[in-house]
């Protein structure tokens, strides 16, 4: 068992079920939680009981309503007992996006779309939270 | 005595022969060859010189003719030979009158009496150098004039206290619309719409502290019929008639700001089409993408048939190559920037 619990938030199914795929690759008993939206995430983030304390999530950017940037500024301005740790994971390969991305401290990585199992290989054996 | 040896071209206007052999004899004295034309009359005299413009080195005048005399000859005269001197001979001593024509633009005001062939001689020699120096300075007044009057951008001098323009050239009058007379009898608060006056003040203000030629900035100046123009507008100091003045240099951006306008349109425009290159496009495409690289590590692929694999492994490569395209498009458009 893990002691973080790994979650996605994508507005498409499709996506959410591709990155699933890809992290279970390495988790094999374990099921990431996935979110079609930012705010259904940030509601259960700041109060539900079932999630873990530490939160490792993969952030989809362009969403309607509530993007991804949106997320990431309220959880800048909103502090949480849980330590969140983001990646951001979207199909955008605009160098102005990731300069965006950098200025918040939980952001740790950023990734274009398709998440290789490569790619999450990399994440995971580079990244000193997944232990 | 050595005598002048250039050539004078002299016209003797008095209607009194005896006086007339009197100054040519005068004449002869110091000049080697005097070329006299002689006149008996004002209509006479502006015979001769109609017939011979620009032609006399001197005049040497009578004040009473038979047909005209005293200040209207020599007003008429002087408008037949603006750049000829004069020179007044006359018999009777009138001090008054004598400073009088010196105003009128007379060279010299000598009496028949006292003349002498030396006398005579200075004097023609200092009349005839002094208008050249008048001359040349009322042709350099000119040519200022003309800087002013034919620039091609409009130009304007106006007092620094009261703001009125004291004077504007031909292409503020053709660019603004105002006549002349217009132009003088408004303030530089009259070519601006209302909004623009705050800034207009500002800027006189900072403009205290500045010296010599500056750029006072971009402002809107309104024309005579209402339409607004986008202006650049230099000024720098001057004394003007006496009052402390500014003059200042009218540059016409209104095509130039339109234009920058349009292209900062059209670069938003590129730039939405990049984000929409960037998410949209991209989006369903790397979900292919993802889907094949799924196919490819799952177990059950090695049950595919070779068939099955190459048709993948040709739409993996299709993929690829759409995404190469997107993202040059993407890269090609950040590029776009204007510093």
């Amino acid at each position: 068992m893990t002691n973080f619990d790994i979650v996605i938030i994508d507005d498409k199914e499709i996506d959410l079920m591709l990155i699933s795929r890809v992290v279970m690759k390495f988790f094999h008993d374990y099921k990431p939680i996935e979110y079609l939206s930012g705010t259904k995430a940030i509601n259960d983030i700041y109060n539900s009981p079932h999630l873990k304390q530490k939160l490792i999530v993969f952030l989809d950017i362009n969403m309607p309503e509530f993007s991804g940037w949106d997320f990431l500024e309220f959880l800048l301005k909103t502090p949480t007992k849980r330590v969140v740790h983001v990646c951001i994971v979207t199909s955008s390969v605009n160098l102005s996006d990731k300069k965006l991305a950098e200025k918040y401290p939980f952001v740790f990585d950023f990734l274009e779309k398709p998440v290789s199992i490569e790619d999450m290989r990399q994440i995971i054996e580079n990244q000193a939270i997944f232990n | 005595m050595i005598k002048d040896r250039k050539e004078y071209q002299i016209l003797i206007v008095d209607d009194n022969k005896g006086d007339r052999v009197l100054i040519e004899a005068y004449l002869e004295d110091t000049i080697i060859l005097p070329k006299i034309s002689e006149a008996e009359s004002f209509f006479h005299a502006k015979k001769i010189i109609e017939n011979n413009p620009n032609f006399f080195d001197v005049v040497l005048l009578d004040l009473s003719l038979p047909d005209l005399s005293g200040e209207g000859l020599i007003r008429s005269i002087a408008e037949l030979l603006p750049e000829t001197p004069i020179i007044i001979l006359t018999g009777y001593p009138d001090v008054d009158f004598s400073r009088k024509s010196l105003k009128l633009g007379i060279a010299d005001y000598q009496l028949k009496d006292e003349l002498n062939p030396l006398a005579l001689y200075k004097s023609i020699i200092y009349a005839i150098e002094r208008k050249k120096v008048t001359n040349q300075l009322i042709s350099s007044e000119k040519r200022y004039k003309d800087l002013f009057q034919l620039s091609p951008m409009p130009i304007w001098v106006y007092e620094k206290v009261t703001l009125k323009f004291l004077a504007v050239n031909k292409s503020a009058v053709e660019t603004y619309g105002f006549n002349e007379g217009e132009f003088l009898s408004m303030k530089i608060t009259d070519i601006r719409p209302v909004e623009e006056l705050p800034a207009l003040y500002q800027a006189i203000q900072n403009d205290l502290s500045k010296k010599g030629i500056n750029l006072s900035g971009v402002f809107k100046h309104q024309k005579r019929n209402g339409e607004v123009m986008d202006v650049e507008v230099y000024a720098n100091d001057i004394d003007f008639n006496g009052k402390s003045a500014k003059i200042v240099l009218i540059n016409d951006i209104t095509f130039k700001s339109k234009y920058i306008q349009a292209i900062e349109t059209q670069n938003k425009k590129l730039k939405e089409i990049a984000w929409i290159q960037s998410h949209i496009v991209r989006a369903p495409l790397s979900r292919m993408m993802g889907l094949i690289e799924l196919i490819n590590v799952e177990e059950e692929s090695n049950n595919l048939s070779d068939d099955l694999k190459q048709l993948i492994q040709f739409i993996r490569e299709s993929a690829i190559e759409l995404d190469e395209i997107v993202r040059d498009i993407t890269i090609r458009t950040e590029q776009i920037k204007i510093d």
